[in-house]
């Protein structure tokens, strides 16, 4: 007992004391209810309770607050057939005390935090388009680099969940070499590269300097040191003494700039003695490109972090938006969108099996995703609302796309907008790629279907299935005479699934007339026509797609919650804490107040005190 | 323009390959043995590999019949028949420090560490303990180019599940250098062959010197950096470092080999530069170049054989000791409908729930991998080493971190070892062990027969019995 007191105490050290509700009458009913399967030793469906020991600790394990809130209002936990059952009056105890927490999140009643992101080394994607940025290299040098991992609110960009070992700097090495290489070969491309040359007025190791120096700054993103200088003037110095030409002996220091550290990573000092303070206007400059552009600071910004004008409001909204309209923000689509919505899986992961979709070719592959990136950043491109996420009236297709979508007159390998008629296929709900990420090689799956519009679209994820759950055969065409649907019926009338699958997977059957290639179909693979009515739980119904994305639109605050998540999450490319929620609550504020702009919501990121300010601690 | 450009590489390549200036790190040559102690083939290298198979095994069909050498062996592990004298079989091992936690990634993270990985969705990844192929590098790996090899077939897992609050890097690492960095597996066969045939040629000790000035360079800058930095930050830039000391050490090795290309054996040039061109065949691409850029899509099962062949030269050639392969990542859904009799993907088909065709179809990707694994067996055993061929001092271990993967049951755990049997493995058996015996065990037993000290691993203090 004292030691969970003391661990408590500890754990409250940066919020004030006070009285805590949570820990008088919240924690005793968990204790005395949950801990047996959701305690220290055992972790049922990896849910454990007993950390929720105060307000703070509730507080840092919000996420799973609004669920185990669920449960255990509508009674599905603790089981029914659990000796020991809370009495409705300790349910609504519970459940306020748990409420209270969650309202305490939106609202922000708690000291604030900018956060603290980890280190970030550059990941491939960055590192391919910094490196074309930084020397006009249109290759891409990091292409074998393996991919990287996600961690935070899941994009490949968090600092904490990349690594370095020695396999990757052996590719760094020699991806340093190909592009000098490239550079040398190109008599033109040098002497763009070589700012300065040695001449009568200019010495050789002066020309070197003026160049390193420009290069430098480029490649560290930051006003640049003679300590930083120095080594690279040593190794040019010792290649001219012994004998090597100029360009030569600029060839070793400009290929270490590209496995320098400061290169490599993005680095932010931390401020002796401050507990928080704002970012400096190089970091700021950073933070805005990476965001943005996946890519370094262009030259404009970073001349304004040097005169120290970045961080001025009127001048960081004025260069965001200067941004946004550059083409280099293509990458808020491929990287952003790609890895929330999933539609990023089309590119490597998703393999519906080609004998099944003969019309599932490479092109229609690339196709898909450019449909999905395209979209994703008209919208921010022209400004539109968030919601036109879930239902626009165009779409973005070529020849073959439409082909697929059986829209007539379009014709040809390059994507272009094109209005639709059918309030079925608009929204990304309606795209190809989702459509095919979320079905298996065989056959659609309801169920992950169900599971994308609760977890990716709406934050809201389900709890995992049991582990013996079972699962459904994995091709739809049914030798028992059921339909597929039939047979995931009778799955579900197991009790230990029912109580989320009546929840998930209605979402899924209501896109049954897309098939597992997002094509519009009316019979299933059997032959049977598609059974698209569907049934929430409160008896809300619907039949097609188009029913679905009004529903999701009568009330779109987890949409918003969670879109506007996402992209503080990416932008500051570390997880999210507590203290972030109240953030996202006035992203939603700011998106709400534009008319829901996706311009708004980008703006409102980039102005967020997280994004333009650093803490000591986590 | 396709075949001229092809034509073009693959010439100077094969001069390349044979010419004078070919710097493959040293093998263990038949020519060297006369320097040794006559008949002795004490010194011959031993060494380690370790295939992971992604999504457990039917149980009901894995088990051989009977125990010690008179075992019948499972239809799934039919296909090792003919090498059933090279066999351990071992029932009955687990690794308790995998139990807790849902699904498949506190499995996939331990097998190799036997400890239990950090429940989260990015920012204190951890794995709990070092791999024990990496253990086994640190040792090994002082004697050759690569102190190991990481080999896979699909891509780092992106995303977090939020069905169970984990990144989903955990799938798709077995290797971890350290607590808390784990090893990538190279997935381009191409990328891996160059990385380890195909080095320095002319101009090497300049290269070599190049090389050397960039990493000295960048070395200084990362430790005036890290003099600034937090303890996370500090930590990343250590890694950074660690890199550059290893890759360093890896020219210099190269250095030292420099102009001993001449004096590989024959058979092994042939076969490397066999595989060079079966790498080339299966990519399907017009150049060297663009294989190196592209991300292998091609046959799955020539994609794993050819990842085995590397593994094989690798050892064959000394350029390593030690190697890890994953048929796939964990929870991998890869379409397994190019198997007769298969229709659909491998997660979703071993979660079976007790369906008579699915337990079918799950059997046919088992047996499918276990063919595989018997391939690597016969290419190894092709080759002559010492007094006998290159898997008498190689310990194969193919397996699995769960056993029935509907269930994601983690006791019982399918696992294998193959070779050895000059080394000190008591091979051609199958061992039954009281239920719970760690796995761990067999990895000190592998360890402490490649030489490496090993006093404690996971849950174990102490070999198996009966093993080595």
């Amino acid at each position: 007992m004292s030691i969970r007191l003391l661990a408590a105490l500890l754990s409250c050290l940066p919020l004030v004391v006070r009285a805590d509700g949570f820990a008088d009458v919240a924690t005793p009913l968990l204790a005395k209810y949950c801990y047996d399967c959701h305690g220290e030793k055992k972790q049922k469906g990896g849910i454990e309770v007993h950390q929720l020991d105060s307000a703070d600790a509730a507080l840092r394990h919000h996420r799973f607050l609004a669920n185990i809130a669920e449960q255990v209002e509508l009674g599905d936990m603790p089981p029914d057939d659990e000796d020991l059952l809370p009495s409705d009056a300790e349910r609504a105890a519970l459940v306020d005390e748990i409420r209270s927490v969650l309202k305490k999140l939106e609202t922000g009643d708690f000291p604030r935090n900018p956060g603290r992101t980890t280190v970030r080394r550059l990941n491939r994607n960055e590192y391919n388009h910094t490196v074309r940025d930084l020397f006009g290299i249109t290759f891409q040098p990091g292409r074998d680099f393996p991919s990287d991992g996600a961690g935070g609110e899941g994009f490949d960009n968090v600092g904490d969940a990349l690594f370095v070992h020695p396999g990757l700097m052996e590719k760094y090495l020699a991806a340093s070499k190909k592009v000098v290489a490239a550079i040398y070969d190109d008599p033109k491309h040098l002497d763009r590269v070589l700012v300065a040359r040695p001449s009568d007025q200019t010495p050789p190791d002066r020309a070197a300097r003026t160049t390193l120096l420009t290069h430098a700054s480029l490649a560290f993103r930051r006003r640049v040191t003679d300590d930083d200088l120095a080594p690279m003037l040593g190794l040019f110095a010792k290649h001219l003494t012994a004998g090597d030409s100029y360009e030569e002996s600029m060839r070793i220091p400009l290929q270490s700039l590209l496995v320098n550290p400061s290169f490599l990573f993005r680095i932010e000092a931390d401020q002796e003695g401050k507990s928080e303070w704002p970012v400096d206007d190089f970091e700021l400059a950073t933070r805005l490109s990476y965001f943005l552009w996946a890519s370094m600071p262009d030259r404009q910004l970073l001349r304004l972090a040097d005169l120290g004008k970045l961080s001025d409001p009127a001048t960081l909204r004025a260069e965001a938006l200067r941004m946004i309209a550059d083409p280099r923000a293509e990458t808020l689509g491929r990287h952003f969108a790609g890895q929330w919505l999933g539609f990023d899986d089309l590119r490597e992961v998703a393999e519906p099996d080609t004998t099944r979709f003969p019309e599932f070719t490479p092109t229609l592959r690339v196709a898909m995703y450019r449909e999905s990136v395209d979209f994703f950043n008209h919208l921010i491109q022209a400004n539109r609302p968030a919601t036109e996420l879930i239902q626009s009236d165009y779409t973005f297709a070529n020849g073959e796309l439409a082909k697929l979508y059986d829209i007539g007159g379009v014709t040809g390998p390059e994507l272009r907008k094109v209005a639709l008629t059918d309030p079925n296929r608009g929204g990304v709900i309606g795209q190809a790629a989702i459509l095919t990420a979320t079905s298996l090689p065989l056959r659609t799956s309801p169920v992950r279907r169900g599971k994308w519009i609760l977890d990716t679209l709406l934050g809201t994820p389900p709890p995992p299935p049991p582990p013996d759950a079972g699962v459904l055969p994995p091709d739809d065409k049914s030798t028992e005479g059921l339909s597929f649907r039939e047979t995931l019926e009778i799955h579900r009338t197991k009790a230990s699934c029912a109580g989320c699958h009546e929840k998930i997977d209605p979402l899924g059957f209501g896109l049954e007339n897309f098939d597992a290639i997002g094509r519009w179909r009316t019979v299933d693979a059997n032959g049977k026509p598609v059974d698209s009515l569907a049934t929430l739980p409160g008896d809300i119904t619907f039949s097609n797609p188009a029913e679905l994305k009004k529903l999701l639109l009568s009330s779109d605050e987890l949409f918003l919650r969670n879109l506007s998540r996402k992209m503080l999450g990416y932008a500051l490319g570390r997880p999210l804490e507590y203290y972030d929620e109240a953030v996202v609550t006035d992203l939603v504020t700011r998106l709400r107040a534009d008319d829901l702009k996706m311009q708004s919501l980008v703006l409102a990121v980039v102005e967020s005190p997280p994004f333009r300010n650093r803490s000591s601690s986590r | 323009m396709a075949n001229f450009q092809s034509q073009k590489w693959r010439l100077p390549r094969r001069q390349f390959l044979r010419g004078a200036g070919a710097t493959l790190a040293l093998p263990f040559l038949d020519a060297m043995r006369p320097l040794m102690a006559a008949g002795s083939s004490s010194s011959l290298p031993v060494r380690i590999a370790l295939l992971y198979m992604p999504n457990g095994v039917r149980a009901d069909r894995w088990t051989p019949e009977g125990d010690g050498s008179r075992f019948k062996l499972s239809p799934i592990l039919s296909p090792l028949e003919k090498h059933r004298e090279d066999l351990l079989i071992l029932t009955g091992l687990q690794n308790k420090a995998s139990f807790s936690g849902d699904g498949h990634y506190v499995k996939t993270g331990g097998w190799l560490t036997g400890t239990t990985i950090t429940k989260t969705t990015g920012s204190d990844i951890a794995a709990g303990g070092i791999s024990m192929d990496q253990i086994a590098a640190q040792q090994l790996g002082r004697h050759t180019k690569l102190p190991s090899l990481e080999l896979g077939t699909e891509p780092v897992a992106t995303g977090i599940d939020t069905n169970v609050n984990y990144t989903r890097l955990y799938a798709s690492h077995i290797s971890w250098k350290t607590s808390t960095v784990p090893l990538p597996c190279e997935i381009n066969p191409r990328v891996a062959f160059d990385r380890l045939f195909r080095t320095r040629s002319k101009g090497g000790e300049k290269q070599a010197a190049d090389d050397k000035s960039v990493l000295d360079l960048v070395s200084g800058d990362a430790k005036r950096l890290q003099s600034r930095l937090g303890q996370e930050d500090r930590h990343k830039l250590e890694q950074y470092l660690e890199s550059i000391r290893e890759v360093e050490r890896r020219i210099e090795a190269e250095a030292a080999t420099l102009g001993a290309g001449e004096n590989l054996p024959p058979d092994l040039l042939k076969q490397m530069d066999a595989l060079d061109k079966r790498i080339s065949r299966a990519m399907g691409k017009a150049s060297r170049e663009e294989e190196l850029n592209s991300r292998p899509r091609f046959d799955h099962g020539e994609h794993c054989r050819i990842m085995m062949d590397l593994q094989m030269l690798a050892f064959w050639s000394d350029s390593t000791r030690v190697s890890s392969f994953m048929f796939g990542n964990d929870v991998t859904g890869r379409n397994f409908s190019f198997l007769d009799g298969v229709n659909g993907g491998h997660h979703d088909i071993s979660h079976h729930s007790n369906d008579g065709s699915k337990l079918d179809q799950y059997e046919r990707i088992n047996r499918w991998h276990v063919e595989q694994y018997a391939y690597m067996l016969e290419r190894m055993k092709e080759i002559k080493e010492g007094d006998g061929n290159l898997l008498d001092r190689t310990m194969v271990a193919f397996g699995s971190p769960i056993r029935d993967g509907n269930s994601h049951n983690p006791r019982n755990v399918p696992i294998i070892v193959a070779g050895g049997a000059k080394a000190g493995l008591k091979t051609g058996k199958h061992l039954v062990y009281e239920d719970g015996t760690p796995l761990c065990g067999l990895w000190i037993n592998m360890l402490e027969t490649a030489g490496v000290e090993a006093r404690q691993l996971g849950d174990a203090t102490d070999g198996l019995r009966g093993i080595a």
